[in-house]
């Protein structure tokens, strides 16, 4: 693709762009759909986000910046503050960890790693909220909401991938 | 094309080999702080949320619209698809309503009546003020609504949201221009309510799931499944008589309670303001007579 240099992205504006997105999908997982029964196991686009860059771009998503995104979400979504931040730089953290085996990694298997990885911050998430309340609280809609988030994965994932490959034939 | 290293990450690199596990410990450490000072409701934590609620409201609007677009055009096919039938029952509604008005008009001239007779002294009045609903909790264990209306709309915090079916929740956080509001259904919801056949007076606790219970029911209540819950306006804030819900289930005795409103749908909310009287209805009508 021949790109003229006038509209060419700076790099700064291109590690910039999957940090806004991020932040978008927090709104847009707020936005209420007005589907019955949904709001409580609506699918995390945050985690998806979040989880995507980590994996396979780490240097654009440190893990301040997941906290930060963490955070905006905590804001959001009325949760207590540092809850969700907290979540996402455990997340963070594993994906950085684990950056060799998405280098390489097939579809399935980076789907399948995302399926264990939402389980652990969904069961970390429930944990964290026992803690904060003093409550021993259902995990079923918990389970629930990790299921729909990994259902909703591919979609978005494949998404993000075809704007990381835009992003990237630039630079 | 050689892929070009950013310069952001060639200064940063250096810095970051030497800080990344202490920062990344800091990091931890730091959201631990915020989960305690949150927990111990210091003020700036709050002053923090409300600001960012009011920076948050307005953009959640924007999105909204096209949602909204999308809806509108449904619901309007749903319409044309269903005008025989929504006729028909429109027209069953408004004959019952009629009556209703009737008795409705004849118990409010009575009531006045019979208060003259005892000098009852006049309620304050609940006035209300409507707001969008721009946003849901997008969490699992917390259950919340953002609205479009704040401090410079009169909304206070402890007021009843109140949604076409009945009580959605109360108001737990005011920004200037928008609120959010606490559910029935959440956690740490608890809304003195009582027995609208028997004024038997109990607490509606939520706990997360999509019926709340009734907790402080004296031993000697009696009720059934179906039996209608309204708010008891006790401890203020609230006004009495606003539908909530009906009696579920009981098991074990616990009692569930099936709110009215359907909470994954509503769209605008009324908060109550200055309430402690009775919430008219149009024509004076209470909401509890339907």
């Amino acid at each position: 693709m021949i790109v003229p240099m006038a509209v060419r992205p700076s790099e700064l504006l291109r590690d910039a762009t999957p940090a806004v997105l991020t932040a978008v999908l927090v709104l847009i997982e707020m936005t209420p759909l007005g589907i019955p029964g949904l709001p409580p196991v609506a699918p995390s686009l945050t985690m998806i986000g979040v989880f995507h860059w980590a994996a396979f771009r780490p240097e654009i998503m440190p893990a301040w910046l997941a906290f930060l995104i963490g955070v905006l979400h905590d804001l959001a979504s009325g949760a207590p503050l540092g809850l969700t931040g907290l979540v996402f730089i455990l997340l963070q953290g594993v994906c950085a960890s684990q950056r060799r085996w998405f280098l390489t990694t097939s579809f399935p298997i980076a789907w399948l790693l995302f399926a264990l990885i939402a389980f652990g911050a969904g069961l970390v998430g429930w944990l964290l909220t026992c803690i904060y309340t003093l409550q021993l609280l259902d995990l079923v809609p918990m389970l629930m909401r990790a299921v729909i988030t990994i259902a909703v994965y591919p979609p978005l994932s494949w998404l993000l991938g075809r704007v990381e490959q835009r992003l990237w034939a630039f630079g | 094309m050689a892929p070009r290293q950013s310069r952001v990450m060639r200064y940063a690199v250096p810095i970051r080999v030497l800080l990344h596990r202490f920062a990344y410990l800091l990091l931890v450490l730091m959201a631990f702080m915020l989960l305690m000072l949150g927990k111990a409701e210091v003020a700036l934590i709050e002053r923090a949320r409300t600001v960012a609620m009011d920076a948050l409201a307005p953009v959640l609007n924007v999105i909204r619209q096209p949602v909204d677009a999308v809806q509108d055009m449904v619901r309007g096919v749903n319409d044309i698809l269903y005008l025989r039938s929504e006729n028909a029952r429109l027209r069953d509604e408004n004959a019952r309503l009629l009556a209703w008005r009737e008795a409705a008009s004849r118990y409010e001239r009575e009531n006045a009546r019979l208060r003259n007779l005892l000098h009852v002294t006049g309620e304050p009045v609940t006035t209300f003020v409507s707001a969008s609903v721009v946003g849901e909790s997008a969490s699992t264990f917390f259950r919340t609504m953002l609205l479009n209306a704040g401090a410079r709309d009169g909304v206070e915090k402890g007021q009843a949201a109140v949604a076409a079916e009945g009580l959605a929740g109360r108001v737990m956080e005011v920004g200037q221009r928008s609120a959010r509001v606490l559910l029935v259904t959440d956690l740490n919801s608890r809304i003195p309510v009582m027995l609208e056949q028997t004024r038997t007076r109990a607490i509606l606790a939520g706990d997360n799931t999509d019926m709340p219970r009734l907790e402080y029911l004296p031993s000697s209540a009696q009720l059934s499944p179906g039996d209608r819950i309204i708010t008891s306006g006790h401890g203020g804030g609230v006004p009495a008589g606003i539908p909530v819900g009906v009696v579920a289930s009981i098991t074990d005795g616990i009692v569930r309670v099936q709110p009215f409103v359907p909470f994954d749908r509503v769209e605008v909310v009324s908060i109550a303001r200055h309430g402690f009287a009775r919430l008219p209805g149009p024509s004076g009508i209470p909401l509890s007579v339907q």
